[in-house]
């Protein structure tokens, strides 16, 4: 069965090439660009994993990391953030708040295939 | 585009308050007729500005090193005039290394996807085969052709100089 995937991103150019990766790699993908849609798309359409944005115009996304981690409808999800910065501080509050992985911009779209590929197999 | 709008007010509605409280507190004089809504329109127009400017840097700040930026494109406007004096780039045509495809059965020939994105448009992929030795690209939709006879019977060519930037990207390596 094919996986799932949801990007979430507010900057349309990004979130188009992580769709278009993901599309290629052969997963199927939906995009959110806000919290608020991200969480509504995880509630109403499970994704298997998500890629998702530390900031976002209308929330934080460790919140909406969080809000996923804490449904139980959602905790089997895994979820990629996406970090502004490289700092430890960053990639330790993303895996504290239950990402799985954490990806600090810029960063290489083979390596987000890799990462994706390692938690769906 | 609704948080550049609700940001667009945010700002006005925030510059317009500031002028009141300067007037009140710092210079201590009557405020004039079109002080507020100078403020607010000011910085309404500035932030917009800043916005416009920001795009590209924005839209290409997240890609790592295998996004390459073919090509730019400026674009102008009559209610905008600051871009006629400072170019501003609307748009850009960018390749993918990371799904780019090969195929052994025919050397020298790569599937190339590239993104066209644009300020006030959505972003688009387009696919080209690239012919590395000989110089040329193709239109292409579809997976990488399996056989160079598939290949001869779909494909119109077009040729590329060699200093094309997407020859030189996508025949790189």
């Amino acid at each position: 069965m094919t996986k799932s995937v949801l990007v979430v991103d507010d900057e349309a150019t990004f979130s188009f090439a992580l769709e278009h990766l993901m599309k290629s790699e052969g997963y199927s993908v939906e995009t959110a660009q806000c919290g608020k849609e991200a969480i509504d798309l995880v509630m109403e359409r499970h994704p298997d994993l998500v890629l998702l944005d530390a900031s976002l115009p209308d929330r934080d996304g460790y919140d909406v990391c969080q809000t996923i981690r804490s449904d139980q409808r959602s905790q089997d999800i895994k979820i990629v953030m996406m970090n502004a910065g490289s700092r430890d501080i960053e990639i330790e509050k993303g895996l504290s708040v239950g990402a799985h992985r954490c990806l600090s911009k810029p960063f290489s779209l083979q390596k987000v295939a890799q990462t994706v590929e390692e938690l769906l197999k | 585009m609704l948080f550049i709008l609700l940001g667009t007010f945010i700002a006005g509605i925030g510059a317009a308050g500031f002028a009141i409280l300067f007037y009140k507190y710092v210079l201590r004089r009557p405020r004039p007729k079109g002080a507020i809504p100078i403020a607010a329109g000011t910085a309404m127009i500035l932030l917009q500005i800043v916005l416009d400017y920001g795009w590209y840097s924005r839209a290409t700040h997240d890609f790592g090193e295998d996004v390459v930026v073919l090509q730019k494109a400026q674009g102008k406007s009559l209610l905008q005039p600051l871009s006629y004096i400072v170019p501003r780039t609307d748009r850009f045509l960018a390749l993918d290394k990371a799904s780019m495809k090969t195929n052994d059965n025919i050397p020298g020939i790569k599937l190339a996807t590239l993104f066209e994105a644009k300020k006030d448009g959505p972003t688009t992929s387009i696919q080209q085969l690239v012919d590395c030795t000989g110089n040329r690209r193709a239109d292409w939709t579809g997976d990488m052709p399996p056989s160079t006879s598939d290949l001869q019977a779909n494909t119109t060519w077009f040729d590329l100089n060699s200093e094309d930037p997407l020859l030189n990207a996508v025949c790189a390596n």
